[in-house]
């Protein structure tokens, strides 16, 4: 586990060295119609996405779903990134929005007007979350993330990950 | 309380451990990109189809002084086909009339008559040559603008205006035999 930690750890520090001017040319292209620089911005930050999108939705299904939602509506405005500040901060804030999006389009009317969804988390034991994330990836902290209640849930992997205006908004 | 708040910093520095460990990526189990591209990709046709529809768009907005232009048209033709076929309902019954052997004028006229002779009964058959000559002027004023619309009521049978004009002057003429002779109650 240490050992992976490591690596991810090495990857990130190589991405966060990438050039910067390298990163603006293909964001310049893909706001100019590049699908192939489009696939760069993908490749580059898809992984950084998914880690949020599943932390937030707690369910691996629609993290892959919204994550392929952010990047479809990524490029359709990604002309409006202006350089203001780091893409990946606005990416990482673009995601959050959609990812809360999908968590509010996806709650039925018994769920918004009752809090089941603690009662339903509270029946999962240690084990069972255990054998339900068999992915090597997941940290102990992810899986008990998981365990968290929705809203406890976003707002702490919100905080945790500076997104702290959009989990105040929550 | 003691071991509590330190239980709590060490929950706190195991948490925040933990926190530094927690990978900043997790790796989708399917591919994604795929699914991606074809968004993009039917996005685009979509785009493509959005174009035509503000071209097709635009071309409306080009037609629109068309469309208005044809409009007018339309309604002052629907208008002029609903008041002739108005004023060839008003016609029926002049045609009815003729058919039966007496026009419009000589019906209203025949109505006045009628009126006027009640009238007069009414208030005991007066004599109008006892009017005041001014009176008298009205009175024969109003007859002689009659006898001219019915003459050119003879040439244009079936003219509304000037049958209007006709009972128009006729009223007014039963009226002023009733301002002239109503008896007006005398206060003491």
């Amino acid at each position: 586990m240490a050992n992976s930690n490591v690596i991810v750890a090495n990857k990130h520090k190589a991405v966060d060295a990438l050039p910067e001017m390298r990163q603006q040319n293909w964001i310049s292209l893909a706001q100019q119609g590049d699908q192939s620089a489009f696939h760069q911005i993908y490749l580059l930050h898809h992984k950084r996405v998914y880690a949020l999108c599943w932390r937030l939705l707690a369910d691996k299904d629609s993290a892959e779903d919204v994550c392929q939602e952010v990047f479809v509506q990524l490029w359709q405005k990604i002309a409006n990134f202006r350089g203001d500040s780091k893409f990946s901060t606005w990416l990482h804030s673009v995601t959050a929005n959609i990812a809360l999006g999908h968590v509010r389009k996806n709650k039925n009317w018994l769920q918004r007007v009752f809090s089941i969804e603690e009662q339903l988390i509270e029946q999962y034991s240690n084990d069972d979350i255990t054998e339900q994330n068999s992915d090597h990836e997941l940290t102990r902290l992810d899986r008990h993330i998981q365990r968290l209640p929705e809203r406890a849930r976003i707002v702490f992997v919100l905080y945790c990950l500076q997104l702290k205006a959009i989990a105040m908004k929550k | 309380m003691n071991n509590s708040t330190q239980n709590t910093a060490a929950n706190e520095q195991e948490l925040q451990q933990h926190l530094q460990q927690l990978p900043k990526e997790l790796t989708p189990e399917r591919d994604l990109w795929s699914g991606i591209e074809r968004a993009i990709n039917e996005s685009a046709c979509e785009n493509t189809g959005l174009k035509k529809h503000n071209t097709v768009v635009k071309l409306a907005l080009f037609k629109t002084p068309l469309a208005w232009t044809a409009s007018v048209i339309v309604a002052v033709l629907l208008a002029t086909q609903l008041n002739s076929w108005q004023l060839n309902q008003h016609k029926i019954p002049t045609a009815q009339t003729q058919q039966l052997g007496f026009d419009a004028v000589s019906f209203i006229q025949q109505n006045f008559n009628q009126q006027k002779h009640s009238l007069l009964v009414s208030y005991g058959n007066p004599d109008i040559k006892q009017l005041p000559t001014k009176m008298q002027q009205e009175l024969q004023l109003l007859e002689n603008a009659q006898i001219e619309i019915s003459q050119a009521l003879a040439k244009d049978k079936n003219n509304q205006n000037l049958l209007n004009l006709l009972q128009w002057t006729q009223q007014q003429e039963l009226k002023l035999i009733e301002q002239l002779y109503r008896p007006r109650w005398q206060s003491i």
